[in-house]
């Protein structure tokens, strides 16, 4: 039954670490905690809806095209609403993120309805069986999915012009303007890519509770926890916290009383707060970016 | 500083005498028996409801009573009366739930809540709406605390959630003839009730549950849940809550390889629902309801005021047609009061209401209330999911004395 649990949390917390990392990537450039990840997740992924189930489109076509759409949106979402308050004090944008997430919702609602509606899964495999425990094809995918995700973030990150400069950007984003660099395009660059993580999350998880405009409400709450586990500055903390808190989620739930399912895991981020606040795997710097 | 006391108690003076005089206008009203909310032969009818937030699935309830009511205008309406439906969006938040039913009470000047959404939030109003005294009609909830005691100005349609509870042990011992019953329900006032009526049952009869799950809304992995149900060895599990979690509980018991019998209140029986769900699994899902099948010849008017009035929801789901059914009673109720000419008051309503005794329409069967019983459902019958359609597997069965 351990395997079991563990396997399945593997799998919730992936999903966690794609939404985390979407968290995490706009708070290194924009040092804005972005409350509309989850609606930003959610619409998008009814765009993906609409277009396998109503455009007719095929699966892998329609989430490529779904995935761009998140991209222009994302970048849309920071020209539009963000930059125009990104000199002023963080709490402001963070408050804009929260209208964001207000409107998105309320739009998801009123052009896709509140009625549950059914997701297409991306593969109906049985999946693979080891010692007697099967893992389906859908969770081979999120898991595959978010290893991907991961990999290409970290290429891009190390390996790549633009991902030096979104990090230059992250550290210190005056001396990179003075570098040349276009700190703006890497905000809108950050926004749009954590939109394209929030979309492939949504529509990795939807098949498995079904699409509503709040579907993700938990996930979101969640993913926050994964990511002041691991680090607010880190993408792999992000991800390394989205596995361990799905894990924890997972094999407490399993063996101890419900209720301590959300004690256990707020304790936890509590614990990390207190004695490394910055996160298990981020740098000393996020301590003071954080007071 | 001495000019600033005064100016501030001044102030604090005006706000109380405001509240009073709206507070007491409110309660006038109720004590004198005279019908706010009625102007010449209009009537605002109010409830609040989750137009946002994490509950919005409801909504269609609300949109289900709406095309009653409009459907009812334009076929004229009672006795000339014709009714406007105000919606307050309280996002199924009992912290805002109060300041919804006071809106709809001291701004929209409603003359009854008709249909207010929600387990939560009702609880979280109880206290308001009882002592305003405005007539609560088909609230969306089967909280006993609504109902035990009896208020005097709230009527529930729907079966109690702890009595629905104990109907549905009832059936899986009886028809389904289970040998070991487990609960999965959600962590929250709607779950408890239901699994504090499945307890309740199994205890007359000596019995105990093999384990009874929790789980909280919006819970992505259901994996433990289910591997303890299993482990359980339940041969039957009992399911309450939400209509979300449905789905992933039936498909993660399936991946475990768990195929117990399945019981769960009508708001689980949507096709939307169902239709994901492994048919192996569904196959073995059986509901309880009051309310007829959307399907039935008797439906007819309830379908076209849907296709008319909002085609975007799907009329085929349990949720509208509550609705629906729910307005029909306040409706009827409504009905009697006017019906020799006398003026819409709240006593009067409650009146017509206690006066309804094994009261069917096409929407409600037996229907009794009494001055000692606001209760108003006696009975409900099970059904199952085939071939995409509802078919019904036993009548209307009287609900166990649980309380």
């Amino acid at each position: 039954m351990l395997a079991t649990l563990v396997v399945a949390g593997l799998v919730t917390g992936a999903i966690y670490a794609l939404v985390g990392l979407g968290l995490v990537i706009i708070y290194r450039t924009s040092q804005v905690v972005n409350f509309a990840q989850g609606d930003v997740s959610t619409l998008l992924t009814f765009v993906g809806f609409t277009l396998m189930t109503q455009w007719g489109m095929p699966y892998l076509a329609a989430f490529a095209l779904t995935l761009v759409g998140a991209f222009l949106f994302g970048a849309l979402v920071e020209r539009t609403v963000i930059r125009p308050v990104a000199s002023r004090s963080p709490i402001v944008a963070v408050g804009v993120t929260l209208g964001v997430a207000l409107i998105l919702n309320g739009a998801s609602s009123w052009r896709w309805g509140t009625q549950v509606q059914s997701f297409p899964a991306p593969t109906t495999a049985t999946g693979i069986t080891v010692g007697g425990m099967t893992v389906s094809g859908a969770s081979l995918v999120i898991l595959g999915v978010t290893a991907l995700s991961v990999a290409l973030l970290v290429v891009l990150y190390r390996y790549t012009r633009i991902g030096i400069s979104m990090r230059a950007t992250s550290e210190d984003s005056p001396a990179a303007e003075l570098m040349g660099i276009d700190v703006r395009a890497m905000a809108a660059l950050s926004w749009g890519m954590a939109a394209v993580l929030g979309a492939t999350a949504g529509m990795l998880v939807s098949p498995a509770i079904t699409l509503t405009p709040n579907q993700l409400d938990l996930v979101v709450i969640r993913s926050f926890a994964a990511v002041v586990v691991g680090g607010f500055t880190s993408t792999v903390g992000a991800v390394v916290g989205g596995l361990f808190i799905g894990v924890v989620e997972s094999v407490v739930a399993g063996y101890a009383p419900a209720d301590l399912t959300n004690i256990a895991m707020f304790a936890i981020v509590l614990i990390v707060l207190v004695f490394r606040p910055q996160g298990l795997l981020a740098g000393e710097e996020t301590r003071k970016s954080l007071v | 500083m001495k000019r600033q006391k005064t100016a501030i108690m001044t102030l604090l003076l005006g706000l109380l005498v405001c509240a009073s005089l709206v507070f007491g206008a409110v309660t006038r009203a109720s004590a004198q028996g005279t019908a706010p909310g009625v102007s010449g032969k209009e009537v605002t009818l109010g409830a609040w409801t989750p137009e946002s937030g994490l509950a919005t699935v409801l909504l269609s309830i609300s949109q289900g009573a709406d095309a009653y009511f409009r459907w009812s205008n334009d076929h004229g309406g009672i006795n000339g009366y014709h009714f406007k439906f105000v919606l307050a969006n309280d996002q199924y938040n009992p912290a805002l739930t109060p300041a919804a039913a006071r809106r709809l009470v001291e701004v929209d000047k409603a003359f009854a809540i008709v249909t207010a959404v929600g387990t939560p939030s009702n609880v979280a109003a109880l206290s308001y709406i009882s002592r305003v005294g405005i007539p609560n009609v088909g609230p969306l909830t089967g909280d006993p605390a609504l109902t035990h005691p009896v208020r005097k100005n709230i009527f529930t349609v729907m079966p109690d959630y702890t009595t629905e509870g104990a109907f549905q042990a009832q059936f899986a011992l009886d028809n389904l003839h289970s040998k070991s019953l487990a609960v999965i329900y959600q962590n929250d006032a709607l779950g408890k009730s239901g699994v504090d009526g499945v307890v309740k049952l199994l205890a007359q009869r000596g019995l105990k549950a093999a384990t009874t799950v929790p789980y909280d809304l919006g819970t992505v992995n259901f994996t433990p849940m289910i591997a303890r149900l299993k482990a359980s060895g339940a041969d039957t599990v009992i399911v309450w809550g939400s209509v979300p979690p449905f789905v992933p509980i039936l498909k993660g018991a399936q991946a475990l390889g768990y195929q117990p019998k399945w019981l769960a209140y009508l708001f689980d029986a949507a096709p939307a629902v169902l239709d994901q769900i492994p048919p192996a699994q569904v196959s073995n899902a059986y509901f309880d309801s009051w309310v007829p099948l959307p399907s039935d010849a008797a439906m007819a008017a309830y379908r076209e005021a849907m296709a008319k009035y909002y085609p975007q929801v799907t009329s085929s789901s349990f949720l509208p047609a509550t609705g629906w059914a729910l307005a029909s009673v306040f409706s009827s109720g409504f009905s009697r009061m006017v019906a020799g000419g006398a003026e819409p008051s709240w006593s009067g309503l409650e009146g017509a209401l206690e006066g309804m005794h094994d009261f069917s329409n096409a929407y409600v069967h037996g229907l009794t209330f009494a001055p000692d019983n606001h209760q108003g459902e006696p009975a409900e019958y099970v059904m199952k999911y085939e071939s995409g359609k509802f078919v019904k597997v036993a009548p209307y069965m009287p609900l166990p004395a649980i309380h």
